[in-house]
């Protein structure tokens, strides 16, 4: 299974860098919108991480790993 | 300013260059306050399958605080705090049932609990380049979890590539509750290290993929004091592949978000997360959008449906439905409205899980599974 999931990944990702162009600084409007950020709000973030971290075996995926309470 | 007004052209540049830190290791050049509050509800558990105890499941209140600002020309910081109140029953164990699967023992309602949490991260910006520090804190009256954090990030090919890497280390200390009443473990700790690296790159001016990669190894006392019989082996490794897509369509100025991640662990639990959400009018005053999520894991290697006592205690097992076999499916509505500096918003997400769910078959449904609801309100201010 990893190694099928590592192959779509990579496959996904070769074909997407293929396409990609340089994107110059004053082209990044739409880039900044809010949504368009990796953790568009902060607060949701870390309360949606604190509800799953507690009610399912899988976490992290993010810059610091899962713990810090007595849920899980 | 009505809710369908255009956000103008100079508040939108603004927007950009403020929030273009968030794809390199720039300085963050505006001061953001916000703040949460949220309730969660379980659903109360099936009164056909509990033997014991209170059927009324957990609910927290949650209050939530973040102040993200620059200092001077290269440093920045942000400090977070939350504070949560629980009340409710949770599972205390299993035991077999007639049809191979487990009926549920569960606690009484008094269980009435807080927490406080708080974390500050500095960071020092140079061109193209940032290294941060956070250390963190959460405390209940039986657990108190320590942390610190290193976090680095590098642009490359004219900030169209972000490399991130981060490394934190945790060393939790639990006393439980009743530990002699109960014959429960009287006090133990738990470390974890963890080392997280991504690449963000931009796809073209109106997307971009971020693909990471994480490790987390647990060690210490990793099963649940308070239940009846839970044993888990002492040292734990997490692995996760991380995805991250995002999409902007001039079409009601709407943006799409995809995230997926892919977990394996020493447990023998593989688990995928897919989440989507898309949101309308990015650049007018009301924002909203739906958003969906999927998950699905397979159980842990010494999962069990209910408690064997038959078992010697030096051998893993857990009844935990954590552990088990399981899907869900979460789906929501968020909304945020825009009037100058100042944003409101609000966002409910109901959860339903499930052996149904599964992308993997088993033969037990475990009881413990919960479905619950989230509403949170929101407000941020930026100056």
């Amino acid at each position: 299974m990893v190694h099928k999931v590592l192959r779509i990944v990579t496959g996904l990702l070769v074909l997407l860098l293929a396409s990609c162009q340089t994107v110059e600084p004053w082209e990044r409007d739409r880039l900044a919108q809010q949504e368009m950020q990796l953790t568009p709000n902060v607060l949701d973030a870390r309360l949606s991480d604190q509800v799953f971290f507690s009610k399912e075996a899988a976490s992290g995926g993010g810059a610091t790993a899962g713990g810090g309470c007595g849920c899980n | 300013m009505t809710a369908k007004a255009q956000i103008g052209p100079l508040a939108l540049l603004s927007a950009a260059a403020l929030s273009l830190p968030a794809f390199s290791a720039s300085q963050p050049t505006e001061r953001v306050v916000s703040v949460n509050t949220s309730v969660y509800q379980e659903g109360d558990a099936n009164a056909a399958e509990v033997v014991f105890g209170d059927l009324q499941r957990f609910r927290v209140k949650t209050n939530q605080f973040n102040l993200s600002a620059p200092i001077g020309r290269d440093w920045s910081m942000s400090l977070g705090y939350d504070n949560e109140a629980m009340s409710g029953a949770s599972p205390w164990g299993t035991v077999a049932a007639s049809d191979g699967s487990g009926d549920l023992i569960m606690s009484g309602a008094s269980i009435d609990d807080s927490r406080n949490g708080v974390d500050v991260n500095l960071t020092r910006h140079w061109r193209g380049q940032s290294l941060g520090i956070s250390v963190g804190y959460s405390g209940e009256h039986d657990y108190h979890s320590r942390s610190v954090g290193l976090n680095y990030e590098r642009d490359f090919f004219k900030q169209n590539t972000t490399l991130a890497l981060s490394a934190s280390y945790a060393s939790d200390e639990l006393t439980p509750t009743d530990a002699q009443l109960f014959q429960r473990l009287e006090k133990g700790s738990k470390h974890t290290r963890s080392f997280y690296a991504s690449v963000n790159q931009l796809l073209s001016p109106v997307s971009m993929l971020n693909l990471g990669f994480g490790i987390t190894k647990r060690t210490g006392e990793l099963s649940d004091p308070y239940k009846l019989r839970d044993i888990r082996p002492g040292k734990r490794v997490e692995r996760t592949l991380t995805a991250s897509y995002r999409r902007y369509f001039d079409w009601q100025t709407s943006s799409l978000a995809v995230n997926y991640r892919y977990f394996w662990d020493s447990y023998s639990v593989g688990a995928h997360t897919l989440a989507m959400s898309w949101m309308l009018g990015e650049e007018t005053a009301l924002q909203w959008g739906p958003m969906l999520r999927y998950y699905s894991q397979s159980e842990a290697a010494f999962y069990t449906p209910f408690d064997r006592y038959d078992q010697p205690d030096t051998m893993a097992q857990s009844s935990d439905f954590r552990l088990s076999t399981f899907g869900a499916v979460s789906y929501g509505l968020k909304a945020r409205y825009r009037m100058n500096a100042v944003q409101v918003s609000m966002q409910y997400e109901r959860y339903d899980s499930g052996s149904g769910y599964a992308l993997s078959s088993t033969k037990t449904t475990h009881p413990g599974l919960v479905d619950f609801d989230v509403v949170s309100l929101g407000a941020e201010y930026r100056f």
